[in-house]
């Protein structure tokens, strides 16, 4: 069991694909419940990874390595160039982005009851896109990475355009054509490393990029080496956002239907910070270290971009949608400082903002539903007619604005408590980020609240949560508390990574 | 030559060649006694039947060394074998595709032609992947056009398909008289039509410096000549007006079976002839290397305009006539990219897209057949019309777009591979090919839109023929194989082919 | 005893070739260019003859080559025509210009 361990949790959700073919497309309630199920699996298997991990057990029992594609002629086999193989494995890191992946599957999907037509499509689309996002994780090559990163593009592009709201087509093709742009640079890297190098298992690219002294099929100079890191920031800086490839995202937390939101904002921006790590200080520390400057620049850039334009926004989503742009930014502060407390920060940040972000969006989305409109101006006192809903929107912005007992204090303080240590002068403009963030924040979620009551808010008719949209709500709040109360559940798991990664960087003082 | 040393040869090795044109020649005779109210129809099944024992016969030879007949103007190598395969099972799908074609106003008795002549043009291919002579290359090319010019302009009655027909022979003639005009110095040159030979003359020659302008001046018309073949972008005008006026299964076998054929001959006269020969008589770098700057233009400039162009069509069969002309391209890069992945990665490239785009055209066929219009907006709502088939053709555009888990991107990521590997690498080629393919995402992506975002204008279901659902079913099971375990086909060629080694002996 | 060398043959079968492609490229009336193609591969021909007579290498092949040419411009010719009398059936016109039908 334990080989195949990690591959019934990357391709569980596809179960739930096959059970759905056999269901009827208008048994509306059967298949939302075979799609909560099929995820189900999934978050079982990484809640007793989790556990078991943290129970000081090394992960490395259940890694799975399975010959797939081997280029080149059979003559050529032995030397073990040009092959890819399929290769499943966990570290620290990885667990906890395949946790939080399966924890806000389960979670979008019990929020995707909303879901008003073609049900059955969705859920397929949605299942696919949680095997992809659960793969890109594991992926311990280059290749089988790019294919599950690619994987997700494609139901994300349905999903959004077919499910969306009104602009929904446009929407899907910024996310489509942006997303292929950064993919495409993130092949080109991909094959250059892979064609040169004869391998793209992560492993050994690190070990040829560092150490070298292994015979290559064509050189890798000096300078190529950090082409490849530039063109990593640009690929995973799409995905992320960074400051001049972001509007694709905008248009996305706009027009995508709530639940999509939720794992874009809570997995796929993630991703881009994942690959980043993984890829750009794991395999380039060295040139990573001369560009750091620059990353934290952009950061900061990042951070106080979101801020400004997220205080002048009418409209809620696009409040949310710019304050993901910005919190982003403290994950490049964090790398951009490059010691032990702003790499954590950064994966902190990571996490904790994939919590927020799906609760703030889900919460969105359900006002959305009820009130027709996320315009600030026609919400106004919201709190007498949702009272339950005006709460845990208040405690998610307190959560976002780095309220301390909450996990985005602790990922933002050490981010900064990381940049300070190399770069003061910087950490402090970027520290501005920080008070514009608790300004916009506060403002939007109080005038929201309890603001003059708006156009579209009728006290008496509106719903308040109801018992199936309380259990995201509690499990997400719970979550954040949990961590900013506790952080030693994120950081536990962490060590291992951040030792490798601090290696990488040839032990500079943490 | 007495007869003895004839019978000497091993004709057995020619007998996929023998199967199809003794099928064709039965079916013409059969076209012309049987009564003219007989349906025709049932003669694609002959047509078929015989493609399909070509194919069992040439599995049987896979085994076989390389053979040479009458001085090599006959050679069966890893190289014919391997490409004579990928265009027999192309065949095969057009033969289906034509079988269930029904054009508006009919075929009525042409209809027995269309299937022998598609024979006859697959034999044209068949000899060009198996011939070391120029006269046997030149004649298997011809074959193949002339009985393409016909096929065209099937639709006698339809003013499109003349038209289209007219165009496709006016260019194909001057293609052919470029091409033709460089194998006349390339023959005069080197005193030989043997391409062995000619290789080891020119070799000789250019070592001392000779004729190195002259044998530049026939690269350069050889390779225009054949990139006409190739619908390659700035030769591509006739491809888009041609792609559109034919019958479909026309265009299918175009775009899939010619070009196919286009790049074996290119491969065979430029890899043979140029490959060896010393580019000056300092004799450093080889022709092929000094000179690979012309294919990497061709190919640059077809995945650009290919591409770009294809953005703004409204016709489907347009539409894929541009993107025909981007992947024409992208196998261009492997072939300028010379290294040791190129066979490797044509081949592959080939097979998967004769798997995709047969499928696609396949859908194309049926959808606009019914509509009798070929607007992309016929494919709007396909998705409550026919689940399946609408499935069906997103994975083919899928795998067109290059997106994993599809034989494409395999494809595309073994022309990536063969272009990045040598020293220095092609970082230029590389990167159009990347743009284009992100360019493409909008046109593809656009029939998406149209089959799963749009209402249909109609809501009724769509009856599958017999014929196209098979090519469905086939490409699809195809397209997703070589896209999951890749290696069931790449160790089938490396297994049976080695790395065609016996290519150049 | 051939007193007319090899590059006059060349020369003459260059000029030809670029007349015909010239013609190819520029005639309004679909038989003319039929018949430009023709000249390009005449030009193909002699080419073909003078380098088996005259070329740095002479061989007999060069005029089975041609011959070979000459039957298969015949047969590309035939079916050109046939194409041509198709359209103009339709149409009634032979010039190159009218056949705009094909466009987006």
């Amino acid at each position: 069991m334990n080989e195949i361990l990690l591959s019934v949790l990357v391709f569980s959700p596809l179960i739930g694909i096959l059970a759905l073919c056999f269901i009827s497309k208008n048994q509306e309630k059967a298949i939302k419940w075979a799609g909560i199920l099929a995820t189900v699996p999934a978050l079982a298997l990484s809640l007793f990874l989790y556990s078991y991990y943290l129970g000081g057990n090394n992960l490395s029992a259940f890694s799975e390595k399975v010959r797939w594609i081997q280029f080149g002629s059979i003559a050529n086999a032995d030397s073990k160039l040009f092959a890819v193989d399929y290769e499943l494995a966990l570290d620290g890191f990885a667990l906890l982005m395949v946790l939080l992946t399966a924890v806000l599957s389960t979670l979008s999907a019990i929020a995707s009851i909303s879901i008003k037509k073609e049900w059955k499509g969705y859920f397929m689309l949605f299942l696919l896109l949680e095997t992809g996002m659960l793969g890109v994780f594991m992926a311990q090559n280059m290749v089988l990475f790019f294919i599950f990163f690619e994987i997700t593009l494609i139901p994300a592009f349905f999903l959004i355009g077919k499910w969306g709201y009104i602009e929904k087509e446009k929407a899907a093709f910024s996310f489509l054509i942006y997303n292929g742009f950064g993919s495409a640079v993130l092949l080109i890297v991909i094959m250059v490393l892979f064609a040169r190098a004869g391998t793209s298992n992560i492993e050994a690219l690190r070990y040829i990029i560092n150490v070298g002294g292994v015979p290559l099929v064509s050189p890798i100079t000096e300078g190529m080496k950090y082409g490849l890191l530039i063109a990593l920031l640009i690929a995973f800086g799409v995905k992320l956002p960074i400051f001049p490839l972001h509007t694709w995202m905008l248009r996305v937390h706009v027009q995508a239907p709530p639940p999509i939101v939720m794992l874009h904002a809570g997995v796929l921006l993630k991703i881009g910070a994942f690959g980043l790590i993984r890829f750009g200080l794991g395999i380039f520390p060295e040139q990573f270290k001369d560009l750091s400057v620059i990353i934290a620049v952009l950061g900061v850039i990042n951070l106080l971009y979101g801020a400004f334009l997220a205080f002048i926004q009418k409209e809620f989503k696009m409040v949310l949608a710019y304050s993901s742009i910005s919190h982003m930014g403290i994950v490049l502060i964090g790398l951009g400082a490059l010691n032990e407390s702003g790499i954590q920060g950064a994966i902190f940040q990571v996490v904790s903002h994939g919590l927020i972000a799906a609760l703030l969006f889900f919460l969105v989305g359900v006002i959305y539903e009820r009130v027709q409109t996320t315009s600030l101006s026609n919400l106004g006192g919201l709190s007498k007619a949702m009272p339950l809903t005006s709460g845990f929107l208040l405690a998610g912005a307190m959560a976002s604005l780095g309220l301390p007992g909450m996990s985005g204090f602790i990922s933002e303080f050490m981010a900064f408590l990381g940049l300070f240590k190399t770069d003061p002068l910087l950490a402090g403009i970027g520290a501005l980020g920080i008070i514009i963030t608790a300004v916009y924040l506060l403002r939007a979620v109080m005038g929201i609240t309890f603001g003059k009551q708006g156009v579209s808010v009728r006290t008496k008719a509106m719903r308040d949560l109801n018992s199936v949209e309380m259990v995201p709500v509690l499990v997400l709040l719970a979550f954040i508390v949990i961590i900013g109360i506790y952080p030693s559940i994120l950081s536990n798991p962490l060590e291992d990574t951040i030792q490798l990664i601090m290696t990488g960087l040839g032990g500079q003082a943490g | 030559m007495n007869l003895d040393t004839l019978l000497s040869y091993e004709w057995g090795h020619m007998a996929p060649e023998f199967i199809i044109l003794a099928v064709a020649a039965l079916l013409s005779l059969l076209d012309l006694f049987l009564p003219k109210s007989y349906n025709r129809r049932s003669l694609a099944w002959i047509a078929l039947v015989g493609i399909l024992v070509a194919v069992v016969s040439l599995i049987g030879l896979l085994d076989s060394k390389s053979v040479s007949i009458l001085h090599d103007t006959f050679r069966l190598d890893s190289f014919g074998k391997a490409f004579k395969l990928i265009l027999l099972i192309g065949a095969a799908c057009v033969i289906l595709l034509a079988e269930s074609y029904e054009p508006k106003e009919g075929l009525k008795e042409y209809r027995g032609e269309f299937y022998y002549l598609f024979l006859t043009g697959l034999l044209g291919a068949m000899v060009m992947t198996s011939s070391g002579d120029l006269i046997t290359l030149f004649v298997g090319l011809e074959l193949l056009s002339i009985s393409s010019y016909i096929l065209a302009g099937m639709r006698k009655k339809n003013p499109g398909s003349n038209e289209a027909a007219m165009k496709y022979v006016i260019n194909g003639g001057i293609s052919t008289a470029i091409t033709l005009f460089g194998m006349s110095y390339l023959y005069g040159l080197s005193g030989t039509t043997n391409l062995k030979e000619m290789s080891g003359a020119m070799s000789a020659q250019a070592a001392n410096g000779q004729f190195l302008y002259l044998y530049g001046l026939a690269f350069f018309m050889v390779l225009i000549g054949l990139s006409f073949k190739l619908a390659s972008a700035p030769f591509h005008m006739w491809a888009p007006d041609v792609y559109q006026g034919s019958p479909t299964p026309v265009t299918a076998f175009l775009s899939v079976v010619s070009k196919t054929a286009g790049f074996v001959i290119l491969l065979r006269i430029i890899l043979t002839l140029f490959l060896t020969m010393p580019g000056d008589d300092t004799q450093k770098l080889s022709f092929l290397e000094t000179h690979s700057i012309y294919i990497s233009c061709l190919a640059g400039i077809s995945i650009i305009a290919g591409n770009v162009i294809a953005l703004r069509q409204r016709n489907i069969k347009r539409m894929f006539a541009y993107s025909s002309i981007a992947h024409a391209g992208y196998i261009l890069v492997a072939i300028s990219a010379l290294g040791y992945f190129t066979f490797d990665a044509v081949w592959f490239y080939l097979l998967a897209y004769l798997l995709m785009n047969l499928g696609a055209f396949a859908v194309i066929q049926l959808i606009t057949d019914s509509s009798h219009s070929e607007d992309i907006a016929d494919f709007a709502g396909l998705y409550r019309r026919s689940p399946l088939l609408a499935a069906g053709f997103a994975v083919f555009i899928l795998s067109l777009a290059g997106i994993p888990g599809t034989a494409g991107f395999i494809g595309k990521l073994n022309i990536f591979m063969n272009a990045l590997m040598t020293d220095p690498g092609h970082f230029v080629l590389a990167s159009i090919m990347i743009a284009g393919t992100v360019i493409s995402y909008f046109y593809y992506f656009g029939i998406m839109t149209q089959m799963f975002f749009r209402p249909a204008a109609s809501t009724e279901k769509i009856k599958v023929p017999a014929g196209i659902g098979a090519v469905v079913v086939l490409a699809l099971a195809g397209t997703i194989l070589f896209g999951v375990a890749p290696n069931t086909a790449l160790d089938f060629l490396h297994n049976n082919f080695g790395s065609f080694n016996d290519f150049l002996k | 005893m051939n007193s007319v060398p090899l590059s006059a043959y060349l020369v003459l079968a260059l000029i030809l070739f670029c007349i015909g492609l010239y013609g190819a490229l520029t005639k309004r009336n679909a038989v003319i260019v039929l018949i430009s193609i023709e000249l390009m591969l005449n030009a193909v021909n002699i080419n073909l003859v003078a380098f088996s007579k005259l070329g740095p290498a002479p061989s007999i092949s060069g005029q089975i080559f041609s011959l070979f040419t000459i039957t298969v411009a015949a047969a590309e010719a035939a079916v050109g025509l046939a194409i041509l009398m198709s359209l103009y059936n339709r149409r009634k016109t032979v010039n190159v210009d009218e056949m705009d039908q094909l466009k987006h």
